[in-house]
């Protein structure tokens, strides 16, 4: 049974005073959260490793394993490294040598990508100074038929217009040969594979967890040449762009006129829209048009409820719904102002809990009210002041 | 409606885009009187 790691958060210590006897002694100091990874050499039946990464795996935790062997890693450990002799003695009282020989097979099944293999060769001996370590690098080459698929994995975002470089997303190559391979990207976002040019066409399978995972088919390689794919992954939502922001129109009495409002969907879902009209106000006298799309940085929680709040006032104009910061307003059917400052000027709410703040484009300023159960509220109301309003 | 009055309105568009389900656009219309009766005295000079 091959040796697991276990998580630990204690310390132990040895007297080496007492060697050969001794035990180890349990510290009363709890070892804090991992920051690094480092697995040592045996240590008394233990191998340490202080979180870290390990084969792309991250370790939140840190482990040890013990088996109950003198040292869990014998001669056979490193299945690509092989050693001769494994035991022998110097005599003592003169300076002496022996030969081990080591053997690097990067023919093994556990090595099947070009890279660079590492593995300690640990000397024990009956000393008590230690086991001395010999680190060991193997760097594979590929062989001459072989290419190198790569790129780089991006999150796009919303409405793609936040691309991220995406970590810890899981790449699923299928070669026509029949080869399939897991990878994983790193913190850059990369993933790279090497395979025989026979292997073609490769297809890429790129899933992340709330995102749309994305294949791309037909990838050609050739030998000793780099094929670069990147791919990039869309949020599975849709993403409503109406094509105007605003409308403004002169129409001769008598007749009509027809603007067209084209609205997209750029996310990578369906979208379901529906249209409403809001009446406003009617004079001659009317300043600018406020600016009523105040977007949330937050989603809609559950219980929406249209028309909250209709039929309007002539005064009053639809505030849409959000809050500048990420909680609700904490009192209940107070008032408070938002900085609507002209077309243009901002287009965002400031819920201020503070109080009133003086109005910086007279005009142009609006009251919101907050309903009695905030938590319902999605619309808000910007009545113009009364020196605003039409004649 | 009335000639020389300006209109306001918003249409709204509501959605299933979890993260921008309500978009107003603002409405702003001005009837204008007809381009004929204004005209229509200096034609007759």
């Amino acid at each position: 049974m091959a040796p697991s790691w276990v998580a630990y958060d204690s310390t132990y210590s040895y007297d080496f005073s007492a060697f050969p006897g001794g035990s180890w002694v349990k510290e009363a100091d709890l070892i804090p959260q991992p920051v690094m990874g480092a697995a040592s050499v045996c240590a008394a039946n233990r191998i340490y490793a202080l979180g870290g990464n390990t084969n792309r795996v991250n370790y939140a935790v840190n482990q040890y394993m013990d088996t109950g062997l003198q040292c869990h890693y014998g001669v056979n450990s490193v299945p690509w490294l092989s050693i001769l002799p494994t035991t022998g003695s110097l005599p003592g009282g003169q300076s002496s040598q022996t030969r081990i020989n080591l053997g690097l097979n990067a023919a093994d099944p556990s090595i099947f990508q070009p890279g660079s293999y590492f593995a300690n060769l640990i000397v024990g001996s009956d000393t008590i100074f230690g086991a001395g370590i010999v680190p060991i690098t193997m760097t594979v080459q590929a062989p001459a038929s072989w290419g190198k698929l790569t790129g780089v994995v991006q999150n796009m975002g919303y409405c793609a217009a936040s691309p991220s470089l995406l970590n810890q997303a899981q790449v699923l190559l299928e070669a026509s040969s029949g080869l399939t391979a897991t990878l994983t990207t790193n913190a850059q976002g990369v993933y790279t594979y090497w395979l025989d040019q026979a292997a073609q066409p490769v297809t890429v399978t790129v899933t992340y967890t709330g995102l749309q995972s994305t294949t791309i088919s037909g990838l050609g390689l050739s030998a000793g040449q780099v094929t670069n794919q990147n791919i990039a992954l869309h949020p599975a939502i849709p993403c409503a762009q109406p094509a105007l922001t605003q409308i403004n129109a002169d129409v001769i009495t008598g007749q009509s006129l027809q603007i067209p409002l084209n609205l997209a969907n750029n996310g990578h879902a369906s979208l379901a829209w529906e249209l409403f009209e809001i009446p406003g106000q009617t004079g001659a006298g009317l300043g600018p048009v406020l600016p009523l799309e105040a977007k949330s940085s937050r989603p809609s929680p559950a219980g929406y409820s249209a028309g909250l709040y209709q039929p309007f006032d002539p005064n009053l104009a639809l505030l849409q719904e959000g809050f500048e910061s990420g909680s609700m307003p904490p009192a209940v059917g107070r008032m408070s102002q938002p900085t609507l400052c002209g077309p243009g000027a901002s287009r965002k709410l400031r819920w201020l809990t503070a109080g009133l703040t003086a109005p910086t484009c007279p005009g142009t300023t609006a009251r919101t009210r907050v309903a009695p159960q905030p938590e319902l509220q999605r619309h808000w109301l910007a009545a113009r002041p009364a020196t605003s309003r039409s004649p | 409606m009335t000639v020389n009055t300006i209109y306001t309105a918003t249409l709204q568009i509501r959605s299933n885009d979890p993260l921008n389900p309500n978009i107003g656009i603002p409405v702003r219309l001005t009837v204008k009187p007809s381009v004929y009766r204004l005209n229509l005295p200096v034609l007759l000079r």
